[in-house]
């Protein structure tokens, strides 16, 4: 990324002293490259300290049975921790069936919520892209679950949904819709459908907002002339606005996939170490604090890693996501 | 192929009027031309045309039936929009045949085969499988045409169509839509704020008031062919607003009315005439003296010798082909322009009498109507080819 900017800011800078001497060319050249670095060096400096150094500490700590008491005395293993074979039997995290459990669990939980985001907030958005009286004041409100921290949000739910005293179950006996009371967040078929419920209700509005940005940014004499042309709204929606769309809707939805996959506030908050809806995240934790299990649990966070990795190239490849725009 | 009718037509948008009393006939397969200053509502008056806008109070007719409330489909018109309007994400051909593919009342193969005798009249034949993107801005302008064409509509309508090309693609797009409308002998409002394409495309022009001049007399200045607006103005603004540098304006008294001629007295002390019918004002009434910086001579005017006034050169402009000579005169506020074929040998400084033909004068009232011109049209307009 800072070599591409130092590039363009070179190629720029070959415009503008096209009608320079070479040595005058080369020196302005050379101090302005040196300028954009001196500016670039702080956030390099910072990514370095606070993401690089963490991300390589704990590839590091996947090769070694590292302890959470004892972080000095780890030894290196090499891909133990990831699999490895021992009397016949496979061991690590590759082998565990808990880990597959928590993969499968988060691609269900990314997929679905993400799906469900995205419809509901390109219909939201669609909405607030009408002019009606009192609009502004409606995309405020609409933002409001987006804005409320998650810890908080889960919290909350976590208590509409209580099985004795929640203010769903009291709401769903009275309607009559249900002769029991739920465990929503318990119930081994329940909890991944309050979680995804919770998701939705939080991340909608983001996903309505990105999309909303697109649908101002579209040409309205593209929308007269289908008019003009007598063409049914509906055709419109699919045959201009959702093509012309497309490219912040799939920025969009990688966005949130990414959040998605590593998903831990929301599900550790509502259902804790549930075996019914642990994702990655909570499956490294759980590996690296309660079991103290540094190696083992680090090994479980860079396979998360390149899972979210894997997933972005897959999808940019795949999607033809183009981040710059036409 | 269809006449439109407008009867007492308004337009307001909420509070603010844009559209007054419009009364306007377009007889089938004419040209007409809204032209106006910005903020008259030219845009505004084709979208009621189209349907985009909702007409406040009125009747709007197309071939002869009533489409106050019928949506924009189908009103028989199509509509070419300055900004172009193409979907970006289609290639020409689908841009196209979109509308003709979703209306599903031709094959395919028909489809196909009006496209490509569209794009053949409008030569953009070798673009039909680009993106809008790839081609240049007159081209992008073909293809929006080339849209409304395969509709075979009763109305064309264009919204300013030449105002996003350069100077000299706008000349020759020009005289494209002229041939155009000749091959397809459709009707055509087309709405410009430029005064040469009104001029040159038009059969009518319809010139829209703005401001205050609207909201007294209603939004329509004058409706008439090129040459009546050129030669017989209504009024003051109608007169200011056709022809290029703009018709100079001197303040003057009248001095004495005979039915073939009126004389006027200008703040100098000179005397003008002008053959125009000032018989319904009396003399002494402040009047306004019009006359074009193409008629004004050098030297004393061949048909009147007193017809002259004097003047002091204040400013030049060299256009090559001709020259405009800002002058300064006695007593008027704004300088008097003429214009002299080729390079005039003038000099700021220089005193110079200039001579006002009484065939060429206009004269206003103290309101600035335009008193009757005893002239013809007829009589100003030289051959070309005899």
């Amino acid at each position: 990324m800072a070599t591409a900017e130092a590039e363009i800011a070179d190629d720029r800078l070959a415009g503008v002293a096209g009608n320079l001497t070479k040595a005058q060319q080369s020196q302005l050249t050379r101090s302005r490259v040196r300028a954009a670095w001196l500016f670039l060096a702080p956030m390099l400096i910072l990514l370095a300290l606070v993401a690089g150094w963490p991300l390589f500490r704990t590839i590091w700590f996947s090769f070694t049975d590292a302890n959470l008491s004892d972080l000095g005395s780890a030894k290196f293993i090499g891909f133990e921790n990831y699999l490895t074979r021992i009397d016949g039997e496979w061991y690590g995290v590759l082998a565990d069936a808990e880990w597959w459990n928590a993969v499968w669990n988060t691609m269900k939980f990314s997929i679905i919520s993400v799906s469900i985001e995205t419809a509901l907030g390109l219909i939201v958005a669609l909405v607030l892209n009408a002019t009606f009286k009192g609009r502004s004041l409606v995309r405020a409100a609409v933002l409001i679950p987006w804005a409320i921290p998650t810890i908080v949000s889960a919290k909350m739910w976590g208590w509409m949904m209580h099985d004795q005293f929640g203010i769903l179950n009291h709401m769903l006996l009275g309607l009559g819709l249900i002769s029991a009371p739920l465990a929503w967040t318990a119930s081994p078929d329940l909890a991944m459908v309050a979680v995804i419920m919770v998701d939705v209700w939080k991340t909608t509005p983001f996903m309505a907002l990105l999309i909303l940005a697109a649908l101002q940014m579209l040409p309205t004499d593209c929308y007269e002339a289908a008019r003009v042309d007598g063409i049914h709204p509906v055709k419109v929606f699919f045959k201009v606005t959702l093509p012309l769309i497309k490219p912040a809707l799939m920025v969009a939805v990688i966005f949130r996939l990414l959040d998605a996959l590593r998903i831990f506030d929301l599900i550790y908050v509502l259902t804790s170490n549930s075996r019914d809806t642990m994702s990655m995240s909570v499956y490294a934790r759980q590996q690296l604090v309660d079991f103290q299990a540094v190696g083992y649990g680090s090994a479980a966070s860079t396979l998360l890693f390149l899972t979210v990795a894997l997933c972005t190239v897959l999808y940019i490849t795949f999607g033809r996501v183009r981040f710059e725009g036409r | 192929m269809a006449d439109i009718r407008m009867r007492n037509v308004y337009k307001s948008f909420k509070d603010v009027r844009v559209i007054e009393r419009v009364d306007l006939d377009i007889e089938e397969g004419e040209f007409a031309v809204f032209v106006g200053p910005s903020g008259c509502g030219k845009s505004t008056l084709l979208r009621l045309v189209a349907g985009l806008e909702d007409i406040t109070s009125g009747d709007l007719m197309i071939g002869g039936k009533k489409v106050n409330t019928l949506p924009p489909s189908q009103r028989g018109v199509a509509m070419v929009f300055q900004s172009y309007a193409l979907y970006p994400h289609m290639t020409i051909f689908d841009n196209m045949a979109f509308g003709l593919k979703l209306a599903k009342q031709q094959s395919n193969d028909e489809i196909n085969e009006r496209v490509r005798w569209a794009a053949k009249i409008l030569q953009i034949e070798h673009l039909l499988e680009r993106l809008p993107k790839e081609l240049s801005g007159g081209q992008r302008q073909r293809v929006a045409i080339g849209r409304a064409i395969v509709r075979k509509p009763g109305v064309f309508l264009f919204d300013e169509p030449l105002s996003n090309l350069d100077a000299a693609l706008r000349v020759q797009t020009r005289i494209e839509i002229s041939k155009l409308h000749h091959d397809l002998g459709a009707s055509m409002i087309y709405v410009t704020h430029d005064q040469v394409e009104a001029m040159t495309l038009a059969n009518k022009i319809v010139l829209l008031n703005a401001g205050k001049a609207m909201l007294e007399d209603g939004s329509i200045a004058q409706i008439g062919p090129p040459l009546e607006l050129y030669h017989h103005p209504v009024n003051l603004f109608v007169a200011g607003f056709i022809g290029s540098p703009k018709m100079n304006f001197l303040s003057c008294r009248l001095a004495k009315i005979e039915p073939t001629y009126a004389t006027v007295t200008l703040p100098d002390g000179s005397t003008i005439r002008a053959e125009v019918d000032a018989t319904s004002a009396k003399p002494g009434d402040a009047v306004t003296l019009g006359i074009r910086p193409e008629h004004v001579t050098l030297g004393t005017s061949t048909d009147n010798a007193d017809n002259t006034i004097r003047a002091e050169v204040s400013y030049l402009e060299h256009l090559g082909e001709s020259t405009f000579i800002y002058t300064q005169v006695q007593g008027v506020e704004n300088p008097v322009i003429l214009r002299q074929e080729g390079d005039a040998r003038a000099k700021m400084g220089d005193r110079l009498t200039l001579g006002l033909a009484a065939h060429h004068c206009h004269l206003f009232n103290e309101k600035g109507r335009a008193f009757k011109r005893l002239i013809g049209a007829a009589a100003e307009t030289q051959p070309i080819i005899q």
